[in-house]
């Protein structure tokens, strides 16, 4: 079977008095160890996608299959236990916490793994080192540039050895060359065995994935047709 | 997650918004120390009172005096004719004595004289009780110095009595300022009776008596320490002097009785039989019980106007709290987002509320016993400046008494006021949905 397998999946919002159908039938297969970059104007449903695939919301219908775990049958304990161990979250705007140093930032998920202090220490240490910042291991979110913070969030996402890296517009609020630094360092995860999939807006982010899926409207759509609109939105602008 | 993880994640962010914390807690220190106060006020008060009570042996003893007040009822309302109440006469002594649990019971009478105790220099108005038994020890007195054996033409004096010795021949009122040592000294008793003569005029009388000291009883806050007792056939005879008849112990009734319980735990039972005798039996401990009622009456009444001031601090921080949620909902989301459990996110919330409570509440035990002790040096000095002399030893100087269980409660109740009013923004918080909190700017 697939690592992520997901049929039909659908997931509607309540905005006032319409309904906004961000994902509407999503059929989606990824294998293990798969880099997998998700395209798609804003609205698409992209960000809507990861987070149902890595058990922060749920869906209106349809099911996800997840390294084994159907997560419609998981309770909410055991969605924060399944986040907690098999995804680790990268986010457009970070969300590190302001008030805690790199080394505290990234050993703050273990925390909540009852984790000494001690072994949190080491195991954030290892994965600032690996993410190329060890040196600036007690400075606050504050101190750092973008990109050192998103490098503490990564190492943040990584701290609890996860099989799965979800990114939402990791390089969004990055300069270029520190975007696709980024970008280097998630496929080089990937090349280490994880399984990643990275919402964005940059193309560039293509040529390390294995797979390329391109949501219009909330539905997959074929690389002829995505870029068929993307023209149509380019000349109406 | 571990108690010792979710302590030190709470202290952690307690840590990094000292500020508010610390303006949050001070509602709570605020109202925990009014607590505090309040009631160590009214303990210390409490305390106070009771010092005043005098001595132990007085609770297990009933006074029985003759039914005056049914008397002065049936005038008022004009319901019967006046008629004297039963005497306290020699067969009444006998049934009293004759109920159960009752180990003595002792006729008391007064003189209906002047009476002025004279020594070789100095003399005191006295308050004189003749006693009908030998022994005093049986009233639970303890004796400074001398015997409890109190025989015709001896009398036994309180320890305050001494005190209130004077110089006739010095114009201005000055306490000696040696008391007169008058154990086993003879003193003078000189009354003085006036009666009518034929013509209307009042013609002074005077007698002089002889009299032994033959003990001095230790001062007990209570009406012994004032008194002279002499026995029961001396002031008998005094006042066969006076009325010019002499006491019939058939007819003729007591002033008092003092009844005497094995145990004090029998004393109320006692005194409502002797009630129900038609007399008037007057327990110490009707009146403990009274004054005990009153004091926790005004504890409540004390600690309830702390607590207003505890219910807004509650508020105060359930609002903290509140506004903490507001600002840390992409926390929460990211708390979620890596894991968090609902559980985790309701204990953190609650704990960080109930740590404020806590720590306001040290605050407050704190300024309390401080405010409390302050009171007790200001109020010493006040009432030190106030003394009579005649108080001086009963005045303890304590105002406010602060029991141990009243800081340990108060450390619980701040906690718990802090816990509670966590609870609905703890539960809010439990509650987000990550995603909604995550996108939250």
């Amino acid at each position: 079977m697939d690592y992520i397998n997901t049929t039909s999946l659908t997931k509607h919002y309540r905005m006032g008095l319409g309904t906004v159908k961000a994902l509407n039938g999503v059929d989606l297969n990824l294998p293990e160890k798969s880099l997998s970059v998700v395209m798609g104007p804003s609205g698409s449903g992209k960000s809507t996608l990861l987070h149902l695939l890595g058990g922060l919301d749920r869906p209106t219908s349809g099911e996800i299959y997840l390294d084994g775990s159907r997560l419609s049958q998981l309770d909410e304990n055991d969605l924060a236990v399944f986040r907690r161990q098999t995804v680790g979250f990268v986010f457009q705007s970070f969300n590190l916490i302001q008030s805690f140093n790199a080394v505290e930032n990234v050993s703050f998920p273990m925390r909540f793994m009852n984790t000494p202090r001690k072994k949190r220490n080491e195991a954030a240490m290892f994965y600032l080192e690996q993410v190329g910042i060890a040196d600036r291991a007690t400075h606050k979110p504050a101190e750092l540039s973008g990109g050192e913070q998103q490098r503490v969030a990564i190492a943040r996402a990584l701290v609890n050895n996860p099989s799965l890296i979800l990114a939402d517009e990791p390089t969004g609020n990055l300069d270029t060359t520190i975007g696709f630094s980024i970008m280097e360092i998630l496929a080089s995860l990937n090349q280490s065995g994880r399984t990643v999939l990275v919402v964005t807006h940059d193309p560039r982010m293509t040529q390390f994935a294995s797979h390329i899926i391109y949501l219009l409207d909330g539905k997959i759509v074929e690389a002829s047709v995505y870029n068929q609109a993307a023209q149509e939105i380019t000349q109406s602008r | 997650m571990k108690l010792r993880e979710l302590i030190s994640l709470i202290l952690l962010n307690l840590n990094r918004r000292k500020g508010r914390v610390m303006l949050t807690a001070i509602g709570v220190v605020i109202g925990t120390a009014a607590v505090v106060v309040l009631v160590s006020l009214a303990q210390g008060l409490k305390q106070s009172a009771s010092a005043q009570f005098g001595n132990i042996a007085e609770m297990s003893q009933i006074r029985v005096y003759p039914d005056w007040g049914s008397q002065m009822s049936q005038e008022v309302t004009g319901t019967g004719e006046y008629t004297e109440p039963p005497p306290i006469n020699q067969a009444v002594i006998e049934d009293i004595g004759a109920i159960p649990s009752v180990m003595a019971v002792i006729p008391r009478v007064g003189v209906y004289a002047m009476t002025i105790m004279k020594t070789s220099k100095l003399e005191s108005w006295v308050n004189l009780i003749g006693i009908g038994i030998d022994d005093l020890s049986i009233l639970g007195m303890e004796m400074a110095s001398g015997t409890f054996e109190l025989s015709r033409g001896t009398v036994i004096m309180g320890e305050e009595v001494l005190k209130s010795f004077y110089d006739p021949a010095s114009n201005t009122v000055v306490e000696p300022l040696l008391l007169p040592d008058l154990q086993d000294q003879v003193v003078t008793l000189e009354l003085t009776k006036w009666s009518e003569d034929d013509s209307g005029n009042y013609i002074e009388t005077k007698k002089a008596l002889k009299l032994k000291v033959a003990g001095i009883i230790r001062a007990t806050r209570s009406e012994s320490d004032y008194s002279v007792y002499m026995s029961l056939n001396d002031v008998l005879d005094i006042n066969a002097w006076v009325n010019g008849r002499r006491f019939d112990p058939k007819k003729d009734g007591f002033d008092t009785a003092i009844v005497v319980a094995d145990d004090r735990q029998n004393v109320l039972n006692i005194a409502s039989q002797i009630n129900d005798m038609g007399f008037m039996a007057y327990t110490p401990q009707e009146y403990i019980e009274g004054v005990n009622n009153f004091f926790v009456v005004l504890q409540v009444i004390f600690g309830g106007v702390g607590g207003i001031a505890l219910l807004v601090a509650a508020i105060g921080i359930a609002n903290t709290m509140t506004m903490a949620i507001l600002e840390r909902t992409r926390e929460i989301g990211l708390m979620k987002a890596i894991g968090a459990t609902n559980q985790d996110v309701l204990s953190i919330f609650l704990g960080e509320s109930a740590s404020i409570g806590f720590i306001g509440g040290i605050g407050g035990v704190l300024l309390g016993l401080l405010l409390g002790e302050l009171i007790n040096i200001f109020g010493s000095v006040y009432m030190a400046g106030q003394d009579s002399g005649m108080m001086s030893s009963s005045s303890t100087g304590i105002l406010v008494a602060t029991p141990p269980w009243l800081i340990l409660f108060a450390l619980l109740f701040s906690t718990l006021i802090g816990l509670i009013s966590g609870v609905y923004p703890a539960v809010r918080a439990a509650s987000l949905v990550p995603v909604q909190a995550l996108k939250n700017e």
